[in-house]
């Protein structure tokens, strides 16, 4: 049950964040260009996403032995943790700039405004949005693959995946805008935490280690990550851009 | 075929940053798996990820020294 919880949680964070980018894209070819071709390219997306899932993680979960998936989706994982993690450590510190999603949108407004549709059916933004979700969603793809697969709980990942995009969708729908006040760095260092100690845990089943009480074991895990990010942002304030903390982005 | 390009590119950026940094990361689990391989301890287990720990530590450090000085 535990480690049921921990497979839909960080499914449903990770795949929020990345839904989020997804739906900026998608929010600013349909404000600029009309929704018809972008909700159509959004739709082919997810059903590209969907099979992609579905015939890999068939495929690989009844064939490859456990301990071997264990071993490559841990350290896959772990790598993929480690790599939020990295970021999140050197925005929190100043040193890098917070992702801001009305950038982003503006970006896209201003790149698709001069161009406007003359055929029935706008090929552009079909094409944009199919892209752009396409490409953000393979992060959500893999976080509920090797969530799911890891953890034998594909349906409680894919759960926690679809979840997080359906309020993720929701909440566009409602505002109508992108949605810059989810605290994105904040979230990416808590899945970035997660990921990390989850990946580690499988990694290290697959080597053959037994963990003491079951997955209990990964609050240690997750500690001893937290302890280590803390220590890296309070090291790196030093080297922070004067900029970023005067615009109090930092 | 420049959108096979971008999704193949999304795939392994999924998992690396920087390449060096990537290869400490492998280096750390390679000796973590001996290791494993002969005691079975969880100790193992922690102790890889207090090494992966320090590692990022000095990652992100060395990071932030390269974009100062730049």
């Amino acid at each position: 049950m535990g480690g049921q919880l921990f497979s839909f949680g960080a499914a449903f964070l990770g795949s929020a964040v990345e839904s989020v980018e997804a739906l900026t894209i998608v929010l600013a070819v349909g404000l600029t260009r009309g929704w018809r071709a972008p909700l159509y390219g959004t739709v082919a997306a997810l059903v590209l996403l969907a099979a992609l899932v579905l015939a890999f993680g068939q495929l690989i979960t009844a064939t490859v032995p456990e301990t071997t998936l264990k071993l490559v989706v841990g350290t896959l994982i772990l790598l993929f943790g480690l790599r939020w993690l990295h970021k999140a450590v050197l925005r929190s510190a100043g040193v890098l700039a917070m992702h801001d999603e009305d950038d982003e949108f503006e970006d896209t407004v201003e790149e698709l405004s001069g161009d406007r549709p003359r055929a029935r059916f706008d090929w552009i933004a079909f094409v944009i949005a199919l892209k752009g979700v396409f490409l953000e969603g393979l992060e959500v793809a893999f976080i509920v693959f090797a969530v799911g697969a890891s953890s034998k709980s594909m349906v409680v990942a894919t759960l926690g995946g679809v979840t997080a995009m359906v309020v993720v969708a929701a909440a566009g729908l409602v505002v109508r805008h992108p949605l810059a006040r989810v605290p994105e760095n904040t979230l990416k260092y808590a899945v970035g935490l997660i990921l990390s100690s989850l990946g580690t845990f499988w990694a290290a089943e697959g080597m053959g280690v037994s963990w003491p009480l079951d997955f209990v074991s990964i609050f240690g895990l997750a500690l001893i990550y937290f302890g280590a990010s803390q220590a890296a942002v309070a090291l790196n304030r030093r080297y922070a851009d004067p900029r970023l903390l005067a615009q109090g982005l930092a | 075929m420049s959108f096979l390009r971008a999704a193949v590119t999304q795939v392994v950026k999924l998992f690396v940053t920087d390449w060096t940094q990537t290869a400490g990361i492998a280096v750390i689990l390679l000796a973590g798996f001996l290791l494993a391989r002969q005691l079975h301890s969880a100790a193992v287990g922690f102790a890889i990820a207090a090494v992966l720990a320090l590692h990022l530590v000095y990652t992100t450090a060395s990071e932030a020294r390269r974009r100062n000085r730049g």
